[in-house]
């Protein structure tokens, strides 16, 4: 079994609320994200995946039991500091930002951690040509368009080269081509080793390019596993307000005509079809 | 933070709530003037207790004056702890180093700090029960322009929420490797980043909403009717000449007899 690279060992945790009893945000949770895993948290508002993803890089604490990313418990470390190691993606690139050029943007973290001269100049680089910024480098990130914002925070977070990353919401407000463009490029860190976690409520995404889907209600764990399998589970999908993406519940009715198990994309779909037409042939 | 814990209104019908915002508005205002010249300490502990009496008696929940408490309370420590370093009147009680603190500037600190939260409090009487509305009809009733008045609201309206959005953009630079560490004045330059995103963010919220309000017609007429307006009802005049006279006695008192000019003796 290789090392874990992020590891929430029952975590228990409760928003203090003046006057009320405390309602359990997280209740025990305990997961392993490895190196190189394209991981989907999914589950209804209120369920606790953003309060999980909080938690992952120490800007909540936990109450009881422990969060570790890469053997560093987040509670002996400032959330900056954690940067180094775990990025995290807001859902709103306007928080993230504040210099005046998309280049300057995305110096900025490696310079906090000593990087300079032409290490950084390289990094910098890497940075522009990888998230398709190289165009708009030297422009104001606030006349950008929505999408470019959100790559150009991207950037700025993968800069500092954090071996996770955690993405709250990341295509919403993007049209298909950038959310091709920017799941595209965390498909291509995933496969380099960096584990990446998605908050969504988007099946079709996560039916597309996740490996792993945790479903969260009422702050535990309902679910974890495998897509495919997960979308086959009719009652967990329901019970936690998720629906499986078009395309797995057309394979799933076409079973009985012998497409297999597991296919959850519409380019499966049509492959399979086409394959069992062709077989009659 | 949570954004609800700076919205200070609080709906009710108590007495206080049903009286008109004009009058509260300036029982508050000379309450506050009142305030603001005295230095004695017991005169300033009774006001403070006072507000909070009357602001219980109207059913202002004990929770949010706790939360607003909370909030001010760095400020009044602040005071207490800077105010002696360059106020040295009285007996020297602690010597460290270069720095003197004395009897009277610690116990004039003090003094300072209670009448920060009485003055605070005060304004929690005035817009923790008054309705937004009622506030602004009050204000343009009084003769402010409307569209002031409309500015107004949204200002009172967005205090909890860019409070919010701070407390979000905090987090979210952290999130990208700012590091919120060591004694304040470094703590004050590593702000830049959050201030700088967050005038970004109100700038980009100022602008939706000026579409919003022009969408909603906002401008179209030129003589506008109310919904909801306000009248000086016979009690609201007994609470206003009440107020100013209470005002007028107190005031002549303090600046001519010497009223709450002493730490300790109530006539100077």
């Amino acid at each position: 079994m290789s090392a874990a690279r992020i590891e929430v060992d029952h975590v228990s945790f409760a928003y203090p609320v003046a006057g009320q009893p405390d309602h359990l945000a997280l209740n025990d949770v305990s997961l392993r994200i490895l190196p190189g895993e394209l991981v989907a948290i999914a589950g209804r508002n209120g369920s606790g995946k953003s309060t999980l993803a909080r938690h992952l890089n120490g800007l909540l604490k936990p109450d009881s039991g422990t969060v570790t990313v890469d053997g560093v418990d987040t509670r002996n470390e400032s959330v900056g500091r954690m940067a180094a190691r775990i990025g995290y993606v807001f859902q709103n690139p306007d928080h993230q930002l504040f210099l005046p050029t998309v280049r300057k943007e995305i110096e900025w973290g490696p310079s906090r951690l000593g990087l300079a001269g032409t290490a950084l100049d390289n990094r910098v680089d890497d940075a522009l040509e990888r998230f398709a910024l190289v165009g708009v480098a030297e422009r104001h990130p606030a006349s950008l368009g929505r999408g470019l914002r959100r790559l150009t925070a991207l950037a700025a977070v993968m800069a500092m080269d954090p071996g996770a990353l955690v993405l709250d919401e990341p295509t919403g407000g993007l049209d298909l081509r950038l959310t091709t463009t920017l799941m595209t490029i965390l498909q291509s860190l995933a496969a380099e080793g960096h584990s990446i976690i998605l908050i969504t409520h988007e099946m079709r995404l996560v039916a597309e390019y996740a490996e792993r889907l945790i479903v969260l209600s009422h702050g535990r764990i309902v679910a974890d596993g495998q897509p495919g399998d997960l979308f086959e589970d009719h009652e967990l999908m329901k019970s936690a307000s998720l629906a499986a993406p078009v395309a797995a519940r057309i394979a799933q009715g076409l079973e009985p005509y012998g497409v297999p198990r597991g296919i959850t994309t519409s380019d499966g779909v049509v492959a399979a079809v086409a394959d069992l037409l062709a077989r009659e042939r | 933070m949570t954004a609800s814990a700076l919205e200070f209104y609080v709906p009710g019908a108590s007495w206080l709530h049903r009286l008109d915002p004009r009058v509260k508005l300036f029982a508050a205002l000379l309450a506050g003037v009142v305030t603001f010249f005295w230095v004695n300490l017991p005169l300033l502990a009774l006001a403070l207790v006072l507000v909070h009496v009357v602001l219980l008696a109207a059913g202002y929940p004990g929770e949010r004056l706790a939360t607003a408490w909370r909030t001010i309370s760095l400020l009044l420590i602040l005071i207490v702890i800077v105010w002696p370093l360059f106020d040295h009147t009285g007996d020297v009680i602690l010597r460290l180093g270069p720095v003197e603190i004395t009897d009277n500037g610690l116990l004039r600190g003090v003094a300072n700090a209670l009448r920060i939260a009485a003055i605070n409090f005060l304004f929690v009487l005035w817009i923790g029960t008054t309705d937004a509305r009622d506030l602004i009809r009050g204000f343009v009733r009084l003769g402010l322009p409307f569209r002031w008045g409309m500015a107004l609201t949204i200002a009172l309206r967005f205090i909890p929420t860019y409070a919010g959005t701070w407390a979000t953009i905090t987090d979210a630079q952290q999130a990208r490797g700012l590091v919120l560490e060591g004694w304040w004045m470094k703590r004050a330059r590593q702000m830049l980043p959050i201030l700088v995103a967050a005038l970004v963010s109100a700038l980009r919220t100022s602008e939706q909403l000026a579409m919003t309000l022009e969408s909603r017609g906002f401008g179209a007429t030129r003589t506008r009717t109310v919904l909801r307006d306000i009248e000086m009802r016979a009690v609201d005049w007994i609470v206003l000449i009440t107020a100013v006279a209470l005002a007028a006695l107190l005031i002549w008192q303090t600046l001519f007899r010497g009223l709450g000019q002493a730490l300790f003796a109530l006539y100077a």
